[in-house]
């Protein structure tokens, strides 16, 4: 456990501090962008297409227009006239914001009704008469490879066909030779489906410019405020938009885990409005708008393949994957890996040789391939080898625990770095598991379970060890449309002791108000009650590339700690001074500068604070402040060994998750309540795709699970008790040692859950399942139909 | 989504009969539940709107109907229809094949296949419930064919009043709800549960 170095009422590493965002949370106080309101407001409601790809042949907004309330309607030619009708995406693909000649998948935006109120905007959208005429619809990725399938993005220049990248990483000739060489192969074909990320609000935003000063602010769900504003300058430069003049500010956030990452049509086409009618513009999806249009998760096909010796040592791997992007390539990866980090496909095991390749597909859908709660297509890539490794020890007839101890990294091994390029900076596998094998009683589990199958009935026990890769990242290797990965804090020291803390990332409920605080507190003994955290707004924040992929923590983290050291420095000096001693005679408590080996001639550092302010030292710059932009050296490796077990209803299909023992290890833990809190989350959203989210597609292109009449999501209800348990393998080059935590519960719950219900229906000859495991699918599974 | 369906059933009436009627779109139009027949666009052609309501949605399309075959010697016919949603929210197709068979001089067995795509909200929200509400036209489709041709001149008058589409909805609505409403039930694990209040 993270070791405490100071008192509870300092509240630094490792206290439970309770969390300072949260009165106004539980009081109705927060402050969320469908709160904002601005004089002379009005209201922005989009037409979206019903078809999955057709002409359109006419808008008629006379209607419309006619309705009382409705102020404009805006298409596409509208936006042309300011060369707005098309927008880059973060993967440096191109994205329509409201469509001129065609609409490429069902629910895209078409047209946008201003209206004095909201209603009469939803009226407005009524009235909108839109002509289409319907072409082929491409939904399958396979097919849309196939030579012949229609070429879907005619709009650019050169793309023959509907391919959008291929990635590939890995040795290729040295894995195909493992795998001919070997004593057992195992192949199977994992679908990882399409999810939503349903977050409690829904995307929006508050548009305002001011035509006499030129400024345009907005009060905008999200979760990278300062990316989006250069984006933005850089789209709307023409137009008259500048930098400096833009102002976003992302207040409270009900929850992003990816899909505020990406830029929607809906916030350009708001801020034309407001610049074309000089009025404030507020658009807030409906959740329908939001499941339906908004980026996705997920998406994968994968073709996943292991290679063996007989004893079990896993030798090679090799994972073919399918990406449907849908119509563009919206996702959110980092620049240079438009596969994300799928190269930890590896997982915790020492493979000799692996080879992965991804190829990016455009299809009739709505487009995204956001890093939902996951750090960059690592759940998809753990999801791969967690399943093979279950499949691999049916095949041998080997215990799945014992197969993964005999395969483990070893603690020893780290650094490690992996045959698909990345470098694990600590962990140790074998203790996660054992110590959730201890804590969940593994064998005795195995024995009810074998007493259990005599009487008929279906129990199963699925392990998922898996190893995430979050803290995104060296700029060496990172950036987003160039803008290099690091981030920032920006500390001040008032005269009195007390502290603003501004971070280059922001919160949508991951608490970093409270955290970064403490961080502070850790490094500078000053309380955490005396440490105001600001964060989300352009105008004040250090520059920093935003709050996902667990990214917080490992970077801005650092460079929260990175600052407070430094202002510690400038503190030592002042206290030599005041002190009158020299810098090398004084040692550091939390809190206090003394003199080695008389520890009542001290100096608080709220003492030091006043002094920089009232009697600092002649020739040294008044004032305690200090600012860090951290470039992380690596990225962090949080790990953890999760163990489910699982009883089925032979009648109905029904999978009851009993019992559902989660180990973690993210290094030193900043506030154990908070990560509690994130790997409950994070399980529930883990969960929910393995036993019942999925949004899918019929072939004209229909969306199901479009609202939360089709689209399951689990409530208090369906969630079991969850148990946790840590171990502490610190990250070695992170200044407190700290890794992500946010995502590691939803990249390692789905493939425990699977690997328990593959387990319990094993000896009816069950191999594998694809997610989610609904009733019928199990039931199916269970009668061998 | 497209709904296929195959269906027959039998009239009480001389096939000569059943054909001229089922083969004259002003005829058979007030027996399609919720259409309203237009313009004829030209010999074969006629505008057409229908409105269904599946659930929460109401929709109303307009489009048109097209006789594509119409082969008086075998009794067999094809139709092709597409509409759009008159309030932009999707669109369907329609293809059916009629074959009808004399079982003997007074009976006519009416056999239809028809193919239905249906784009957009309806789509979206109505899946569960389509086929139900497909189900339920057809039935009341067979009804009002057999009241006019079995009927005689009196009832016939009677009878002449189109079909309202709502009331399909409605029928077709309390078939699906218990059973829809069961399935979402089992998939978060309250079906067991709930299923014997329902009885």
């Amino acid at each position: 456990m993270t070791e405490l170095k100071t008192s509870a009422e300092i509240g630094g590493m490792g206290h439970s501090v309770k969390r300072k965002e949260d009165p106004r949370f539980i009081r109705g106080r927060g402050n969320y962008v469908d709160d904002v309101v601005r004089p002379g407001m009005l209201y922005m409601a989009i037409v979206r297409s019903p078809y999955a790809h057709a002409k359109i042949l006419s808008i008629n907004s006379e209607k419309a227009l006619a309705h009382p309330g409705v102020a404009a309607v805006i298409t596409g030619e509208t936006l042309k006239e300011y060369n707005l009708h098309w927008m880059p995406t973060l993967m440096s693909d191109t994205q329509m914001v409201l469509p001129i000649e065609k609409v490429m998948y069902q629910a895209q935006e078409v047209a946008a009704v201003i209206a004095t109120s909201r209603y009469a905007a939803a009226d407005g959208v009524e009235l909108v008469e839109v002509e289409y005429e319907p072409l082929e619809v491409v939904i399958d990725p396979f097919k849309a490879l196939e030579p012949g399938a229609p070429v879907l993005r005619t709009d650019k220049e050169g793309q023959k066909d509907n391919r959008i990248f291929h990635w590939e990483a890995g040795d290729k000739a040295a894995t195909d030779k493992a795998f001919k060489d070997a004593d057992v192969t195992i192949s199977q074909d994992i679908y990882i489906p399409r999810i939503h990320v349903a977050s409690i609000e829904t995307c929006g935003i508050v548009a305002e410019f001011d035509s006499v000063e030129g400024q345009l602010t907005l009060w905008m769900t999200s979760q990278a405020p300062h990316a989006h504003r250069t984006v933005f300058a850089m789209v709307a430069g023409h137009v008259g938009l500048s930098e400096e003049k833009i102002r976003i500010i992302s207040p409270d956030i009900g929850g992003g885990f990816g899909g505020k990452v990406p830029i929607y049509p809906g916030y350009v086409i708001a801020i034309a409005a407001t610049v074309v009618t000089g009025s404030p513009i507020k658009w807030v999806e409906h959740r329908r708008e939001n499941l339906q249009a908004d980026s996705f998760g997920r998406d994968y096909h994968m073709h996943a393949e292991l290679a063996a010796d007989k004893d079990g040592t896993m030798k090679a791997l090799r994972i073919k994957t399918i990406a449907d992007h849908g119509y563009t390539d919206a996702a959110t990866q980092p620049s240079k890996w438009p596969a994300g980090l799928f190269a930890i496909a590896t997982g915790s095991y020492p493979f000799e040789a692996a080879f992965c390749e991804v190829d990016g597909v455009y299809t009739n859908k709505p487009p995204g391939g956001i890093a939902y709660r996951c750090s960059f297509r690592v759940t998809e890539a753990i999801h791969a080898i967690e399943r093979l490794v279950d499949i691999l020890a049916d095949d041998l007839g080997m215990d799945p625990a014992e197969l993964r101890m005999k395969n483990f990294i070893p603690p020893e091994a780290f650094p490690y770095k992996s045959v698909l390029g990345l470098e694990y900076d600590s962990g140790n596998y074998a203790g996660a598991l054992k110590l959730a094998m201890e804590k969940i009683g593994y064998h005795d589990l195995l024995k009810e379970q074998k007493e259990k199958r005599e009487r008929g009935e279906l129990m199963g026990i699925g392990i998922s060890s898996f190893t995430e890769v979050v803290g995104a990242g060296p700029s060496k290797d990172f950036d987003i449309l160039g803008l290099k990965m690091f981030d920032s804090a920006e500390i001040r020291i008032h005269p009195t002791g007390k502290v603003l803390v501004r971070i280059g990332v922001q919160s949508q409920g991951q608490g970093h108000e409270t955290t970064f605080g403490q961080i502070v507190a850790e490094e500078l003994g000053i309380p955490v009650s005396d440490i105001k955290v600001e964060h989300g707004d352009t105008d004040t924040a250090p520059y920093g590339l935003g709050t996902y992929a667990s990214r917080s923590t490992p970077v801005a983290g650092a460079a929260t700690a990175m600052a407070s050291r430094k202002i510690r420095d400038k503190a030592k000096k002042i206290a030599a001074y005041l002190l009158e001693v020299s810098e090398d005679d004084l040692d550091w408590e939390p809190g206090k500068f003394f003199v080695k080996g008389v520890p009542d001639k001290a100096k608080t550092i709220q003492e030091i604070a006043f002094a920089a302010y009232t009697n600092h030292p002649q020739g040294m710059e008044a004032g305690l402040e200090a600012v860090s932009y951290y470039d992380p050296p690596n990225m962090t490796f949080p790990f953890g060994s999760y163990i489910c077990v699982v009883d089925i209803d032979s009648g109905t299909g029904q999978v009851k998750i009993r019992r559902f023992m989660a180990v973690d290890d993210c290094g030193n833990i900043i506030n154990p309540m908070i990560v509690e809190g994130q790997i409950h989350g994070g399980l529930t959203m883990g969960m929910a795709p393995a036993l019942m989210e999925e949004i899918s597609y019929d072939e004209e292109g229909n969306i199901y699970g479009g609202s939360f009449m089709e689209y399951l999501m689990p409530t208090a209800m369906e969630t079991p008790n969850w148990e946790t348990a840590k171990t502490c393998t610190p990250s070695p080059h992170h200044p407190i040692g700290a890794k992500g935590v946010g995502e590691s519960a939803t990249v390692g719950a789905p493939p425990a859950i699977v690997n328990a219900v593959v387990d319990a229906l094993s000896h009816l000859g069950v191999r594998h399942l694809e997610i989610p495991l609904t009733p019928e699918k199990v039931w199916r599974a269970i009668n061998g139909l | 989504m497209k709904v296929e369906m195959s269906k027959s059933f039998q009239v009480m009436a001389p096939i000569e009969k059943v054909w001229d009627f089922l083969s004259d779109i002003e005829q058979v139009t007030p027996c399609l539940p919720g259409a309203e027949l237009g313009e004829a666009l030209d010999e074969n052609r006629h505008s057409v709107k229908i409105t269904v309501k599946v659930g929460p949605i109401k929709s109303s399309y307009k489009g048109e109907v097209t006789i594509a075959n119409l082969d008086a010697v075998n009794h067999q016919l094809s139709i092709q229809g597409k509409g759009t949603d008159v309030k932009g929210k999707g669109g369907a197709t329609m293809e059916l094949v009629g074959v009808l068979t004399a079982i003997d001089d007074n009976v006519t067995e009416v056999k239809g296949d028809s193919t239905v795509t249906i784009t957009g909200l309806l789509a979206q929200f109505g899946s569960r419930m389509v086929v139900d509400v497909s189900n339920m036209m057809f039935d009341q489709f067979t009804a009002c064919v057999k009241s006019r041709l079995e009927a005689d001149g009196d009832q016939e008058a009677a009878a002449s009043k189109p079909v309202a589409g709502m009331s399909v909805a409605a029928a077709a609505l309390k078939g699906v709800v218990s059973r829809g409403v069961a399935s979402a039930r089992d998939k978060i694990g309250l079906g067991k549960a709930l299923s014997e209040d329902e009885g």
